[in-house]
């Protein structure tokens, strides 16, 4: 484990426009599933992805802010329980930060598999747990019923995190330049 | 796809006259009323004191018709499954059991359940209009300095601040590529298979998120030539001080917490208030 700056300049920055991609993909970008009538959010790959790149703080905040503004602008008031879930999956898959080194173009297979577990986690942990347990607060509620809610986002949430999140390590990872690339002639 | 962020716009109404701080306050605190209460007197209170605030506020209902038209259909939608999923919950939490007619098997409609369900679809109905005017009424700028003012600390609201900001920007860069690609011949709709929805996907997200971090790395290095976060503290342009409108506001929706939290703490003296009791 390396050591690492916590929250720079950079790190804010990629935290802000991180939330906003967050917003614009969750408002915007509807992939149909396969089950009908269904889509597919492709936001929360996304979200991990800055995890992996900024950090475990950034990667809560993307998920705390853009799900509350997204949540207000489409539905008026955010369902908090469920904006606590995103940060959860940001912060578990963005500890992956500290495992690998993505900004000198360094991602292997191993890391790949650190990060489809860590993101797995973390969606359990916030669609399983977290979630549910606020909306049972927040609206006393059975358990039965929120939990079911819960698990129906986990199956689709962890897949495309898992998924997509990968992908897009891969091809960040190519776009950037090797430590000792430079041969001597 | 034309959106105005929170679609915000200045007029003079008590509401946007206020202060964004005590916005953010009061919005907090209503908030916190209604989580904390499951009676059926307050909710109905706090419902119509909701929809107050609304028309004070002037919104157009034009504007919200549409999200209203979602959250009835949702509000309807979640009434129906909650029955299905725990018919007997209202009898459990309530204590009390007043049959009204069977479905046969569990599925007997009782008086407490039907009353619980609609304490809840009230809890969700009054959260929405007081969010409405919220986000409505607050300009995004005057958001950030009131968060800081709420202790939220300054590098966090910097980083909602920019949020707001280059929503427009990100969404603008969404549509370009997005139309670029469907030019090319890229689909994401039911047409193409599974596989090759997920590898479209990826051809619009990868150019969508290496601009992003392009903008990220240009951004920052910006921020830093200016010199930020060299200290800890910082000064907002857009803060608005207090004046006497924002301290009553405050103070009637500090009452309405009390009187509120007081009924759940000595006159019921529990969560949820039965009036089923001595039927």
């Amino acid at each position: 484990m390396s050591k690492k700056p916590l929250f720079t300049t950079k790190t804010l920055v990629g935290t802000g426009l991180g939330a906003a991609l967050f917003i614009v993909l969750t408002m915007f970008v509807k992939v149909p599933s396969p089950i009908p009538n269904t889509t597919i959010n492709i936001t929360y790959g996304v979200e991990a992805f800055f995890g992996v790149v900024f950090g475990p703080i950034a990667g809560g905040l993307i998920g705390l802010i853009g799900h509350t503004i997204s949540d207000s602008l489409m539905w008026g008031t955010p369902s908090w329980a469920w904006v606590a879930g995103s940060a959860v999956v940001g912060i578990v898959s963005g500890l992956c930060y500290y495992f690998m080194d993505i900004e000198s173009g360094k991602f292997s297979v191993k890391d790949a598999v650190i990060l489809c577990v860590l993101s797995v986690l973390g969606n359990a942990i916030a669609w399983l747990l977290v979630a549910p347990a606020g909306d049972m607060i927040q609206y006393a509620q059975p358990w039965d019923y929120v939990f079911a809610q819960g698990l129906m986002a986990f199956g689709s949430n962890a897949i495309t995190t898992c998924v997509l999140s990968v992908l897009l390590c891969f091809a960040y990872s190519k776009t950037r330049v090797k430590k000792g690339s430079l041969d001597i002639e | 796809m034309k959106i105005k962020l929170f679609s915000y716009n200045q007029l003079d109404t008590l509401i946007h006259q206020l202060s964004g701080l005590t916005k953010l306050l009061c919005f907090l605190i209503m908030i916190f009323t209604v989580i904390l209460t499951y009676d059926i007197r307050v909710l109905l209170f706090m419902l119509a004191f909701a929809i107050v605030c609304f028309r004070i506020s002037k919104i157009p209902f034009d504007q919200v018709k549409l999200i209203f038209g979602y959250i009835l259909v949702f509000l309807l939608f979640d009434f129906v499954l909650s029955f299905v999923f725990a018919p007997q919950y209202g009898v459990e939490v309530l204590g009390t059991r007043h049959e009204i007619f069977s479905f046969g098997g569990p599925f007997v409609l009782t008086w407490e359940e039907l009353y619980y369900l609609s304490c809840k679809t009230m809890k969700y109905l009054c959260m929405f209009p007081v969010g409405f005017v919220f986000f409505f009424t607050t300009n995004p700028s005057e958001f950030a300095s009131s968060l800081n003012h709420i202790g939220v600390s300054a590098k966090i609201c910097t980083t909602v601040a920019l949020t707001m900001r280059y929503f427009p920007d990100v969404s603008r860069d969404y549509t370009n590529i997005s139309l670029a690609q469907q030019a090319r011949g890229i689909d994401m709709s039911r047409k193409e298979k599974l596989g090759r929805r997920i590898k479209n996907v990826m051809a619009l997200l990868a150019p969508l998120i290496f601009s992003t971090m392009d903008r990220v790395d240009a951004i920052a290095n910006a921020m830093s030539l200016r010199g930020y976060g060299k200290t800890k503290k910082r000064t907002w342009y857009s803060f608005r001080a207090l004046q006497r409108n924002d301290y009553l506001a405050l103070a009637v929706c500090i009452v309405i917490f009390v009187i509120s939290l007081s009924i759940r703490l000595f006159v019921t003296k529990s969560y949820f208030y039965n009036p089923f009791i001595g039927w």
